[in-house]
């Protein structure tokens, strides 16, 4: 498993544990603090953990590059798509938890966004019938 | 089968008949099928976590699976009833046993992310 997949799948599984305690507060309903804090809960679940899971093993697990290298295509687009998702998760979750202006929330979600196109157009192009992109017999690659 | 069942009641339920409901649906989905599939390939698909024992500490990860149910079915009792009232511990025992789970999970998996 590649470094950035460790860091997206760890990161991931962090995220479920901080939105399922937040989660169980919620369902508690006290301390009357998080109760405004649903939004948080929602988007640390289903962007910081799910969707950042899928991309963490996407990274990993899908075909690699053939003739190219890096073989898992290029490493710098990936670790800023971790900053970008993360942040965004952060940005929007606090911002509709705290009542924030749109233009705030929109930010985090474009900042998602912008990390969703990232790791999208590394997995796009690894994403290919078997055997495809492969050196041909008597082909030089 | 359970959530989808429940949002077919929804579908054909009263407002005042399904207050509690919609909860319950999202999370029997997002946690009883999403999140414990997840944890069933990660099982199956991680790298080992050591030649002698290649999942891990099965254990906790059996821990995890029962408890993450319990909880599941105590919401999803609770849940639909909040409303009206007096279900306020059983909804703190769901998340508490839910958060004990995912705690559970989350340490039998956590060795297994790791390079090669």
């Amino acid at each position: 498993m590649p470094c950035l997949a460790v860091l997206f799948i760890r990161t991931a599984m962090l995220s479920l544990l901080g939105g399922t305690l937040l989660g169980a507060f919620l369902l508690a309903g006290e301390p009357a603090i998080v109760l405004g804090f649903r939004p948080l809960h929602v988007e640390l679940l289903l962007v910081g953990w799910g969707l950042q899971l899928a991309f963490g093993v996407a990274y990993w697990i899908l075909p690699k590059h053939a003739t190219r290298t890096p073989a898992r295509g290029a490493a710098l687009p990936i670790r800023l798509a971790w900053w970008l998702l993360n942040g965004g998760v952060w940005v929007a979750g606090l911002g509709l938890s705290f009542g924030t202006p749109p233009w705030w929330v929109g930010l985090g979600r474009l900042s998602e966004l912008c990390a969703v196109i990232l790791v999208a157009s590394n997995a796009w192009p690894r994403i290919k019938p078997f055997g495809a992109g492969r050196p041909q017999a008597g082909e030089v690659a | 089968m359970a959530a989808l069942a429940i949002g077919v009641v929804m579908a054909v339920s009263s407002p005042g008949a399904r207050a509690g409901l919609p909860a319950t649906y999202v999370h029997l989905l997002v946690v009883g099928w999403l999140t414990q599939l997840i944890f069933g390939v990660a099982h199956w698909l991680f790298p080992r976590a050591s030649a002698g024992a290649p999942h891990g500490n099965e254990a906790l990860g059996w821990a995890g699976i029962l408890l993450l149910n319990v909880g599941l079915l105590v919401r999803a009792v609770a849940e639909p009833s909040a409303l009206s009232g007096a279900r306020h511990g059983l909804l703190v025992t769901s998340g508490a046993l839910q958060l004990v789970a995912v705690l559970l999970l989350v340490v039998h998996i956590w060795p297994r992310v790791k390079e090669r």
